[in-house]
């Protein structure tokens, strides 16, 4: 790519440029080759320093967005101080907040589906927190369960392998009820929730939100009749065979 | 004004004095206002150059606190933000409905010339005659009269290379001086040289 270079000012130009220079330094006039170019460049920069139009509206201007920077700036300051003190409280509230909620997570006293996730959640912490069923004694959590299961007992009620260490009571409103002592199945008539004490709900409770570990006892129970009406389909035809030997 | 002076009142001007401020104002806002007399033209004459000169000063003060160079970029960067106001001001005029008109806009005559040189130049008139000039012309005349700038700084705030500027200089003294009667004189000189 090739550059054109500046052309050389003549004299002409040069005579030009020094009256140019002589209009903005009128002390270095003094050309008399075009006498009334350079009275006219001189006349046009001509120093005005005397009051300029508009100077009250620029200094109301200046006013404004200069020196007002100035009491802006505590203006911020006082709205910096206002902002760390609404952090400060918002803070304080996140953690009295929180704190409570550990608290009541750490006592049990959350609602069953909330202790069950502040149980997995602080759990991940290294925070010990009982489950929802800890302290529910025979009071388990049955959220989500339908009505027909209760009074029905669970198979692993009924097995008493686990029962035969009774468990001390812990729930503060049965103090003297260890439900988790008794391993035998069946409605005990005081509750209707008495009826599936199984002791995974006292001691290990299940992440199923207060369901029990067991299947539902319907089930068992409908299995059951299905089984003796098998065998009862199976005596017929030997039935039917004494029956036959007999005739 | 001397660079410590000139120093010395941007620093007070930029804290917030009114009288340092109130200095430079007056020191710079006539090559403002006279730049932009020519920039209008017959556009909007004083008035509007006057207008334009306040949205300027408006428009330097939201960073002028923040400024920093010689009496020189400052002239230079208030300049360069008058020329804008002033396209802005064009467009803006651009996009309003035309007044026709019979009447003929209020021009100076040229043989106005002749009496004034006889009466003697004031200021106004001598920035009517740089403004009969072809607009390019008159814009490099008077920034470098008027505006104090060298060619490079006056091609970077028109947007024009420095030959450019050299050329459309030369041109509009040439054409002055043949308005002014001095036609004889150049061509004597040129003549000479």
């Amino acid at each position: 790519m090739s550059v054109t270079p500046a052309p050389e000012p003549t004299g002409l130009e040069a005579q030009l440029d020094r009256l140019i220079q002589s209009a903005a330094a009128p002390q270095t006039s003094g050309s008399s080759a075009l006498p009334r170019l350079e009275a006219l460049l001189a006349a046009a920069a001509a120093p005005d320093a005397g009051p300029q139009p508009g100077e009250l509206e620029a200094l109301a201007s200046f006013r404004e967005l200069v020196v007002g920077t100035g009491s802006r700036a505590v203006g911020s300051l006082a709205a910096h101080r206002r902002r760390r003190q609404l952090a400060v409280v918002a803070i304080t509230s996140t953690v009295v907040a929180l704190g409570g909620g550990v608290a009541a997570a750490a006592s049990g006293s959350l609602p069953g589906a909330a202790q069950s996730t502040a149980k997995s959640m602080l759990g991940a912490l290294g925070v010990h927190v009982p489950g929802p069923n800890q302290h529910a004694g025979t009071h388990p959590d049955e959220r989500g369960k339908s009505g027909q299961s209760h009074g029905n007992p669970a198979p692993s009620a009924s097995e008493p392998s686990q029962a035969d260490e009774p468990v001390a009571p812990t729930h503060p409103a049965h103090p003297t009820t260890p439900a988790s002592s008794r391993p035998t199945a069946g409605n005990s008539g005081t509750s209707r929730h008495h009826g599936n004490p199984t002791p995974a709900s006292t001691t290990h409770p299940t992440p199923q939100h207060g369901k029990p570990a067991a299947p539902p006892a319907v089930a068992h129970t409908h299995i059951t009749t299905h089984a003796t009406r098998i065998h009862h389909i199976r005596i017929h035809p030997m039935h039917e065979r004494v029956m036959r030997a007999q005739d | 004004m001397a660079v410590d002076a000139f120093a010395e009142t941007l620093a007070a001007a930029q804290a917030g004095d009114e009288s340092a401020f109130t200095t430079l104002f007056r020191a710079l806002n006539p090559a403002v206002v006279r730049y932009l007399t020519v920039l209008c033209g017959s556009m909007g004459g004083s008035t509007m150059a006057e207008d334009l000169a306040g949205e300027t000063w408006i428009a330097a003060l939201r960073t002028f606190a923040t400024f920093e160079g010689d009496e020189r970029a400052l002239r230079s960067w208030l300049l360069t933000i008058a020329r804008a106001r002033w396209v802005d001001a064009v467009r803006a005029s651009a996009r309003r409905p035309e007044l026709v008109t019979d009447t003929t806009p209020d021009a100076r005559a040229p043989d106005d010339v002749e009496a004034q040189v006889e009466i003697g130049f004031t200021t106004d008139w001598a920035l009517s005659v740089i403004a009969t000039l072809p607009p390019d012309q008159a814009e490099v005349v008077t920034l470098r009269v008027v505006g104090q700038l060298d060619v490079p700084e006056v091609a970077a705030l028109t947007g024009k290379t420095d030959n450019h500027v050299r050329v459309l200089t030369h041109r509009g003294l040439k054409r002055l001086a043949k308005l002014l009667g001095e036609q004889g004189l150049l061509a004597a000189q040129q003549k000479q040289l």
